[in-house]
């Protein structure tokens, strides 16, 4: 009985305790934050004699990215130009690298604690909206407030229409670049039209080993799967390589065609041998002789556009075609996007912020490149007037966006079926298969029986 | 003599076996202390030793993105972990007393559920532990982290602390009894100077673990403002962009400072600790 009382009584006091402690470290971390709000009391300084009514309209919005050190610095000065422009604004940083940022944002959207605006990427749209189809705002509402005008119909219908609601929007654009370095174009006598088709790239290409048997077209690892074969099958079939429903949507005969090219740029030279290649795997910029002016191009992403000292010479050509392909295949995509929650008791506010970065002249030009080439037609324009992007990138997505190639679909795991098709394509390249068509069987069973067992693993 | 000799000479091959894996085992640190003081285009080049001594790398870190400088991160960081250490010690010792020494109604069934939370796993709670700390409020503070601690929390400590009392004569308690001491008395006069090991065990595992803890300050802190330095330390690295690696190497040894000064002032007792207690780090 007397160790029940004692252990109660202890009980009780713990709890007393508790409380107290926790209330003092609540009002701690009170002033913690009133402390570091020191933009808020410059603010409330600014404003002045209408001091009332600012403080009364003080309008709080979160704004969360990721990213590193130049698109942080950049951001904060938009921020911090924006909230003076707008005594009445206050925006909330909320930045950080890219570990962990999907699961931030993955348990705030499940608690309902996302920040007003949110910098997203574009593969985990499909999760959250199948989710729930009402995490973020509708960005059509906003006609007053932010202009969907700048944006292409067809990248926002790609990327940003979920559920028929525009749910985001592109911060910047990534698209496919046939990156070229003209200096050894033109020693090797490469000579290409307005229009480069496979063919020419073949033809015109081999030049450059043939001038100097050290020198290449093409400076590219084995990820010429994606660069060449996938692209050349998108432009060839116009259909996805693999369906939604988890099925090849091309046949043997295209795989072929498509195999037979990848191993002519090998055969005749055009591209670099794998033996020297793969040293260089997953970063090509590093091989010594692309800065040497020892290779012609590559096929790569615009976002790599400025992985090289060529200086004058590096140019942006159009990406090779075939005749009279439907589907461009020249693959765009948003480098990252901007939501607004559904939850934000500010919604209005947070959509002119949006169209501040996005729109306004002011917001362009503190930003500039750091989330990628502007997706908007105007901020794009506007940067390249005054030198503010790097033109061979922003050239890459002008060619692209003229004709953009569909999409591709987005199938879980189609990683490792890609990676099966590399290595097929690789062994093809090393002869270890009699020709193309036994390659181009062998792959087209392989992807399939890979994607059944995918599909059973899905259901 | 030739026996002396023998055993002179395999002293002499376990110390160079030892010092070899030694050295194998530091090399990342050594590397990562050498790189800091390069330049950032030299960092991912062959040569140990940087060409040229630079400071820039701690001047240039310690600012951080602008914002907010390290000596912020760094006072938060101390401003979570410390209580934490603190009340993990308080409670968990506290709790295992109990478990250790008394014998009352539902022990083993609160026993089992102890032991059944150190057994969850992490992934589970995430999500629930979220929500109930958003509606309590406590979001964007150290609370969620903090307040655990004082109510037992962490059940590997219970469970590590229970272990070690259980190693200490209970007659020594009885005795004390004897002469009218309370068992209030006895936890905080005899058992817990005996179990100084354990204690300092704990502080250190406890310090280490939050210090390091990147996912649960991701998940509960929002203002950059309020930052640890796990954070701080990512804050810069992302996967497109280039990143300056000495700032980062270069903060990275500061803030893993703090825990080998810990560690060193604190051995003696630490690895007392574990032997005792059968834990390893």
């Amino acid at each position: 009985m007397k160790k029940l009382l004692t252990a109660a009584i202890a009980a009780s006091l713990t709890s007393l305790f508790l409380a107290g402690c926790g209330g003092g470290s609540k009002t701690g971390s009170a002033n913690l934050a009133t402390e570091n709000d020191s933009s808020q009391t410059e603010v409330a300084k600014q404003a002045d004699g209408k001091q009332d009514t600012a403080m009364g309209d003080l309008v709080t919005l979160r704004f969360s990215w990721w990213g590193g050190d130049s698109r942080h610095k950049a951001t904060l000065a938009c921020i911090d130009a924006y909230m003076k422009e707008n005594p009445n604004i206050k925006i909330e940083a909320e930045y950080g690298g890219f570990d962990g940022y999907q699961d931030k944002i993955s348990a705030a959207l499940a608690g309902g604690t996302e920040a007003d605006i949110m910098q997203l990427d574009q593969p985990w749209m499909s999760t959250f909206t199948s989710q729930n189809p009402d995490f973020f705002a509708d960005l059509t509402q906003f006609g007053d407030q932010l202009s969907l005008e700048g944006f292409s119909k067809d990248f926002l219908n790609d990327f940003c229409v979920y559920n028929g609601k525009t749910v985001c929007l592109p911060t910047g654009t990534n698209a496919l670049d046939f990156l070229v370095n003209k200096k050894v174009l033109e020693e090797a006598g490469v000579e290409f039209g307005n229009v480069i088709t496979w063919e020419d790239l073949v033809e015109q290409g081999k030049k450059v080993n043939q001038a100097n048997p050290d020198n290449y077209m093409i400076n590219m690892d084995n990820g010429i799967t994606f660069y060449v074969t996938r692209i050349y099958l998108y432009q060839m079939t116009g259909k996805q390589v693999i369906n939604e429903d988890y099925t090849l949507g091309i046949t043997a005969e295209d795989l072929e065609k498509a195999m037979t090219y990848t191993k002519r740029l090998f055969d005749e030279k055009v591209i670099v041998p794998y033996e020297e290649s793969m040293i260089f795997k997953g970063a090509p910029q590093d091989n010594p002789k692309w800065n040497n002016d020892q290779f012609g191009s590559w096929l790569n992403w615009s976002s790599t556009a400025d992985q090289q000292s060529w200086g004058a010479n590096a140019e942006t050509l159009r990406y090779p075609t075939l005749e009279g392909c439907v589907n461009s295949g020249v693959l765009v995509r948003p480098s990252q996007l901007f939501a607004i929650s559904n939850n934000s008791k500010h919604k209005e506010e947070a959509a002119k912020f949006l169209d501040y970065m996005l729109n306004q002249d002011a917001g362009i030009l503190t930003l500039k490149d750091c989330r990628s080439i502007p997706a908007c037609d105007y901020a794009r324009s506007l940067l390249e007037e005054k030198g503010l992007i790097y033109e061979p990138a922003s050239k890459a997505i002008a060619f692209a966006m003229e004709n953009p190639g569909t999409p591709e679909s987005n199938v879980t795991n189609s990683d490792e079926v890609y990676d099966a098709l590399a290595s097929i394509i690789e062994k093809l390249v090393y002869g270890q298969y009699p020709d193309a068509k036994a390659a181009a069987d062998d792959a087209y069973q392989t992807m399939s029986n890979m994607l059944e067992t995918i599909k059973a693993d899905a259901q | 003599m030739t026996i002396q000799r023998r055993k002179l000479k395999n002293k002499a091959i376990n110390y160079i076996i030892l010092m070899a894996v030694a050295v194998i085992m530091l090399y990342p640190l050594i590397w990562m202390v050498f790189a800091s003081f390069k330049n950032n285009q030299e960092i991912f080049q062959a040569a140990l030793i940087p060409s040229k001594w630079t400071l820039s790398g701690y001047i240039n870190g310690w600012k951080g993105s602008g914002q907010y400088t390290y000596a912020t991160f760094f006072k938060n960081t101390f401003l979570m972990v410390l209580p934490m250490v603190l009340f993990t010690v308080i409670s968990a010792s506290f709790v295992a007393f109990g478990f250790a020494r008394f014998q009352f109604w539902g022990k083993k069934v609160f026993f089992a559920i102890m032991m059944a939370c150190m057994m969850l796993p992490n992934a589970v709670m995430i999500i629930p532990r979220y929500i109930m700390f958003k509606d309590m409020g406590w979001l964007n503070s150290y609370l969620p982290f903090i307040i655990p601690c004082i109510f037992g929390g962490g059940s590997f400590f219970i469970f590590m602390f229970m272990q070690f009392f259980r190693g200490i004569p209970r007659e020594l308690d009885e005795s004390a009894y004897v002469d009218g001491c309370s068992a209030f008395m006895v936890y905080l006069r005899i058992v817990m100077p005996l179990a100084k090991p354990a204690v300092f065990s704990a502080m250190i595992f406890q310090f280490m673990w939050s210090w390091n803890d990147f996912f649960g300050p991701l998940l509960y802190i929002n203002s950059v403002g309020k930052y640890p330095l796990a954070l701080g330390l990512r804050m810069s690295m992302d996967v497109n962009m280039s990143v300056s690696w000495n700032n980062i190497l270069a903060m990275a040894i500061v803030s893993v400072l703090p825990l080998i000064v810990l560690f060193f002032t604190a051995q003696k007792y630490f690895v007392e600790g574990v032997a005792a207690t059968g834990i390893k780090g």
